[in-house]
């Protein structure tokens, strides 16, 4: 007891940035906040984590579609034809939700409640890996699908929201994230309107950049780890690396938080929209990083590393191809056969690359291989070392 | 108060009051959970380590390869060492069973040879500015995010 007062009370005192782990939504506000070049004061600093961590709360009591009286609640409950009414920023959600449920040709929808629930990704398996599920039979997934158009939703005047389907429900969680980012991006530049801003936020794994990297008297772009989707058995942190990135939103999709195995098969919590069960064609992770020239960078980022890491990997590649053009787009997608594929301008290192980048006297080695976009197959065989992870997952209890 | 008032308080050594007695209860608090923290806290075997040599990383192996290095002052190198061969001040560590000792020196103070084997926490040797610290988790390239 008295060890983990030390250690709260120790941690409290040194955290360099707000970090909020008591609600079920983690995010981190860096206080390395510069207005025009000039770190802003720790004092200016807590005021502005503690709006950000109120807009944080908000909004998660607008999106939770299991929180009783929430927008997506009343919206899941709502009757065929039934207007729900939202607050502005659900409505705005929901509206960006449907150009990107067109842009991607359905990759994306928030549309996949049910299908989600279907498949036990429900609060009460979190971190149950290896616990054997409910197999949803053949009927139940197809008769769900039928219930999963999102264009029987119809965003009217007035932010009103109808179903065509009374049994239509929503989960924005494949890009509420990405959108919170947005948000507090909004906040910060609203407060410091006029002049230049750079800050960096992170909601669970969705990351906010604006600016550069202020490094003992000069600014750079920033070096981001792309997590391991394997670390559990390579033991090995980051996979792969970003760097120089300056003014961007990146999100990373994985199966490697929210799954389990069963069978001898990885079930994530990405729900493919076409065939309505867990994704499975042999990409084990996306990052996808989306320059803040994009309007709403942040939920984009997010809605396109779901939508991707859902697709056969050909179209995958493709799909961030079009983003590259489009938007300036950086994908990064990782197989099961520990290959790797980049698409885009930014630049990606694997391992023994990044560093020789930053100079590290580290040896390391690397775990993923580079594969061209011309190499790449639909069909993607496991490797050993997936073979071996899986089998390590299937064990822990 | 003035001056006055606060000498005659002073005197009568006032200062120290009934509600004093919560600061100086919270301050032996704090030590009594610290010191636990210091000795109840597990401590996890580490996996790799790392040399440092004038404040810089120079080294970083795992701690789960057999091995015998040789560390020399002055380029701060760390390099495989070769049974038999002669050195000038120099530190040859062995790694072995997953903990890193310092098995032989030329320092005048011998203290990191008589640390002995460890698996956490580090190794010093002052003579030659050298220090090994022992890391909890494979060692990783930093990165901003």
């Amino acid at each position: 007891m008295l060890a983990a007062a030390a250690l709260a009370l120790a941690g409290a005192l040194f955290t360099g940035c707000a970090e909020n782990v008591d609600s079920f939504i983690e995010y981190s506000l860096s206080d390395e906040l510069y207005v025009d070049g000039q770190r802003i004061s720790s004092y200016e600093y807590a005021e502005l984590a503690a709006d950000v961590g109120d807009l944080i709360a908000e909004t998660e009591a607008l999106f939770d579609a299991e929180a009783e009286g929430s927008d997506v609640f009343r919206i899941n409950a709502a009757a065929a034809g039934e207007a729900v009414t939202v607050d502005a920023r659900t409505y705005a959600l929901l509206s960006l939700c449907k150009q990107l449920y067109a842009e991607t040709d359905g990759a994306f929808t928030p549309a996949l409640y049910d299908l989600s629930e279907l498949w036990g990704f429900t609060p009460a398996y979190e971190g149950r890996y290896s616990d054997p599920r409910p197999q949803p039979s053949a009927e139940a997934v197809a008769e769900a699908l039928t219930h999963s158009d999102f264009s029987g939703v119809t965003l009217g005047a007035g932010n009103t929201v109808t179903k065509a389907d009374g049994e239509t429900k929503i989960d924005l969680g494949g890009v509420a994230k990405g959108y919170m980012t947005d948000l507090v991006s909004a906040l910060i530049e609203e407060r410091y309107a006029g002049h230049t801003v750079e800050y960096s936020a992170e909601v669970m794994s969705n990351l906010i950049l604006a600016g550069g990297k202020h490094d003992s008297g000069s600014v750079r772009g920033y070096n981001i780890g792309i997590t391991d989707p394997r670390a559990a058995t390579t033991g090995t942190a980051q996979g792969l690396y970003l760097t120089s990135v300056r003014d961007a939103a990146i999100s990373t999709s994985s199966d490697a938080y929210r799954f389990y195995v069963y069978e001898g098969n990885i079930y994530s919590h990405i729900i493919d929209p076409h065939t309505g069960a867990p994704s499975q064609n042999g990409v084990i992770s996306v990052t996808v990083c989306v320059p803040l020239s994009a309007e709403y960078a942040g939920a984009r980022a997010d809605a396109y590393s779901t939508a991707g890491f859902c697709m056969p990997l050909t179209d995958a590649l493709a799909f961030y191809a079009r983003l590259a053009e489009e938007y300036g787009v950086t994908a990064v997608v990782i197989t099961q056969d520990f290959c790797y594929y980049t698409v885009g301008s930014g630049t990606v290192l694997n391992r023994k690359e990044y560093a020789d980048y930053i100079g590290s006297p580290l040896t390391v080695e690397n775990v993923y291989t580079f594969a061209e976009i011309s190499s790449a197959s639909d069909t993607v065989a496991r490797c050993e070392q997936e073979e071996a992870y899986i089998a390590y997952i299937a064990g822990l209890h | 108060m003035d001056r006055e008032q606060k000498a005659a308080l002073v005197r009568r050594q006032k200062y120290f009051v009934f509600g004093d007695v919560f600061v100086f209860a919270a301050a032996l608090l704090l030590i009594a959970a610290l010191t636990a923290f210091a000795f109840l806290a597990p401590r996890e075997e580490g996996n790799s380590f790392t040399v440092w040599y004038d404040g810089r990383a120079v080294f970083t192996a795992s701690l789960a390869e057999d091995a015998v290095y040789v560390f020399t002052v002055g380029s701060g190198s760390v390099v495989r060492y070769e049974e038999g061969a002669d050195h000038e001040a120099y530190n040859i560590i062995e790694v072995a069973d997953g903990k890193v000792r310092v098995r032989e020196a030329d320092c005048r103070s011998q203290d990191c040879v008589h640390r002995g084997a460890a698996d956490w926490g580090e190794i010093v040797c002052l003579p030659h500015s050298m220090r090994i610290e022992i890391n909890g988790e494979e060692a990783q390239p930093p990165v901003d995010y």
